[in-house]
């Protein structure tokens, strides 16, 4: 039997950023099933970033339900448990890596499990061990600042999985790297999703991304237009 | 949890050292003048009262009931007889008290027919006044009164109000004690400076034997000024108190304390504690503007990353608690280099003084202290300056704190 991850029923999203009513999501009905790595692809504005982050528990939908491993997160009004979803259960890469600059490249990805509250000493274990795996070897006491764009990525690639979530959300996650460096990231990616088995779903619209991909969903104008599995 | 928030905050702050630096200077300056400014007030409130006593009325007064109902006209028709005097000095003597006779005259002085000034001329025993007021200490020339010489004691202030100077002649005029005018000439003998400004703008003294002889005072007195041993009103009050009972011929006499002599003093006083309360609330305007301000730039510029710390799983009051200990490590700061510069520049002022001469020198301020301020050490003041700066930067980083997490996770993050 299929373990579904994630699963959106008639998903809704309308957003009001001024007088005119913005229908950002239309009856979006998804599964995504543990282990898939699957791009969400289409043009600006069709409502890719809405996906994720109703998927991310960062905002709640219009009308519909999102579930993750089977639980009705949508449902959940209160803030503090939808944090709590998301430190335990959604890694996230942003396309602006969002790192925090005080912080070194260890401190950085050993504060989620201080979150977490992973015991230090295995908390310092974990993380040494992934910024290693990143390739990011040499580099823990570096600042974001000292880094390139993508040695910056990887540390948020690494900050998305130490935790070991579910599932790890990237909203175009080369969008701001160059293309030798972004097929890096996605090759990191993919084998990340291939060694530990980890959920990916990112949201793209370059081609050399989609390649990489298990599973292109199409998004336009806030609905689903295509849905194609090919081979792992 | 909190390590983590704490060690987040601490290297924010080390973000922007010079905005940290600012802001914790602001509250620095804010503590340090509270510090400050409630010493000297606090020297400038004891002084006064010790000056109330040791030049204005010793620690209590004896009276005629009359004079007391009337005692700002001061007047010279009620009076203790000889009789009276001796009586209270011989009971004082028994617990350990000095005594000094007095008699206030209102006059005006003039010299060399000008206009005259209006001052209060005590008429004194020289014998007696200096063992309970501090006026024979004062003497900055010439003499102190000597009952073998006539002669006025007058101030410094005096001294450059008539324009004289030891030797020249000045007059008094006066009414008598049997209400008749009188003006008699008398060479000023000495001049006094003492650190009460109301003892220097308003009074003059002469001997009670030229009193007697010029002024008709036959040896009587309107008031006896009493210095108690320990300097404190009890329990000699008391048992004066219970001696003029049982004296026969004291019934008319009452007592007046130099907290009430004092009063309109002590109401003022109470009144200028408000004044400390003016620059706590000037501090809560710094540290309020300067942490608000901190603050708020510290949100709007990290946005992005207050998104990102709350899609990585923080709670929102992780998030507000975060920025309070940014806050109140600022308020740390800056109440620290406060409680210091303000220790420092107290010390300063309690050793050497400030000279306030040339701002204080034609204004009264109430005080009775002199030109020469001093603080006085508050330790209570000190804590309570050093905790007042770190509660007040954590209660107003509570505003843009919140303001962090009011903002929807996607739009921080998208910012």
């Amino acid at each position: 039997m299929k373990k579904y991850i994630v699963e959106c029923r008639k998903l809704y999203k309308d957003y009001l950023p001024g007088k005119i009513t913005v229908k950002a999501l239309k009856n979006v009905n998804l599964k995504i099933e543990e282990g898939e790595f699957t791009a969400i692809v289409g043009p600006s504005g069709s409502g890719k970033t809405t996906l994720l982050n109703l998927i991310g528990c960062l905002d709640i939908p219009t009308k519909g339900d999102v579930f993750l491993n089977n639980i009705l997160v949508s449902s959940y009004k209160d803030k503090n448990r939808l944090a709590d979803i998301r430190r335990d259960n959604i890694g996230f890469i942003f396309q602006t890596f969002n790192l925090i600059p005080v912080l070194t490249v260890y401190e950085n990805v050993n504060f989620v499990l201080n979150l977490k509250g992973t015991p230090e000493d295995e908390g310092r274990r974990l993380t040494l061990r992934l910024l290693k795996e990143v390739g990011l070897k040499g580099l823990e006491d570096r600042f974001p600042n000292e880094l390139s764009g993508g040695q910056q990525q990887r540390v948020a690639v690494a900050r998305a999985i130490v935790k070991s979530p579910a599932i790890v959300l990237a909203d175009e996650p080369t969008a701001n790297l160059d293309s030798i460096t972004g097929e890096k990231i996605m090759k990191l990616l993919s084998d990340l999703n291939k060694k530990k088995g980890i959920t990916f779903i990112f949201s793209t619209h370059d081609e050399m991304v989609m390649k990489f991909a298990h599973r292109i969903i199409k998004l336009h104008d806030g609905k689903i237009v295509s849905d194609i599995r090919r081979k792992k | 949890m909190i390590k983590t928030l704490l060690i987040l905050s601490w290297k924010n702050l080390k973000r922007h050292t010079k905005r940290t630096v600012i802001t914790s200077s602001a509250i620095s300056f804010g503590i340090a003048l509270l510090i400050w400014t409630d010493g000297l007030l606090k020297w400038a409130d004891n002084e006064s009262k010790r000056n109330l006593i040791r030049y204005e009325f010793g620690n209590f007064i004896i009276c005629t009931k009359d004079f007391k109902q009337d005692k700002d006209n001061f007047p010279v028709n009620k009076v203790l007889n000889k009789r009276q005097i001796n009586k209270i000095k011989s009971i004082a003597e028994k617990y350990n008290c000095y005594i000094a006779p007095r008699t206030g005259f209102k006059s005006f002085l003039s010299f060399n027919r000008n206009f005259g000034i209006p001052y209060i001329v005590y008429a004194v025993n020289p014998d007696l006044d200096f063992k309970v007021f501090k006026i024979k200490n004062s003497v900055i020339k010439g003499t102190y009164l000597n009952n073998n010489e006539d002669g006025i004691l007058i101030s410094e202030y005096c001294k450059k109000n008539l324009n004289v100077d030891i030797g020249d002649y000045i007059t008094i005029e006066t009414k008598t004690r049997y209400d008749t005018y009188q003006a008699v000439q008398v060479k000023i003998t000495g001049i006094y400076r003492t650190p009460d400004p109301v003892v220097d703008r308003n009074q003059v003294f002469i001997t009670s034997k030229f009193a007697d002889r010029n002024l008709q005072t036959e040896g009587t007195a309107t008031i006896i000024a009493v210095k108690t041993e320990n300097n404190k009103n009890e329990p000699y009050l008391s048992k004066i108190k219970a001696a003029i009972k049982k004296e026969r011929g004291l019934s008319n006499l009452t007592e007046i304390t130099w907290q009430e002599a004092g009063k309109d003093y002590l109401l003022l006083s109470r009144s200028k504690r408000g004044a400390s309360k003016i620059i706590i609330i000037f501090i809560f305007v710094i540290v309020a503007v300067g942490i608000v301000n901190t603050m708020l730039m510290a949100v709007f510029e990290r946005t992005k990353e207050i998104g990102m710390l709350r899609a990585l799983g923080i709670r929102d009051k992780y998030v507000v608690l975060s920025f309070i200990f940014e806050s109140a490590g600022i308020g740390l700061l800056g109440s620290l280099i406060g409680v210091i510069l303000g220790i420092i520049a107290n010390a300063y002022s309690v050793t050497y003084g400030l000279d306030f001469s040339s701002a204080l020198k034609d204004i009264d301020i109430g005080y009775r202290v002199g030109t020469i301020g001093y603080n006085e050490w508050n330790p209570k003041m000190m804590l309570g300056a050093f905790i007042f700066g770190i509660t007040i930067s954590i209660l107003v980083s509570i505003i843009p704190a919140r303001k962090a997490v009011k903002l929807k996770i996607t739009e921080s993050v998208n910012n």
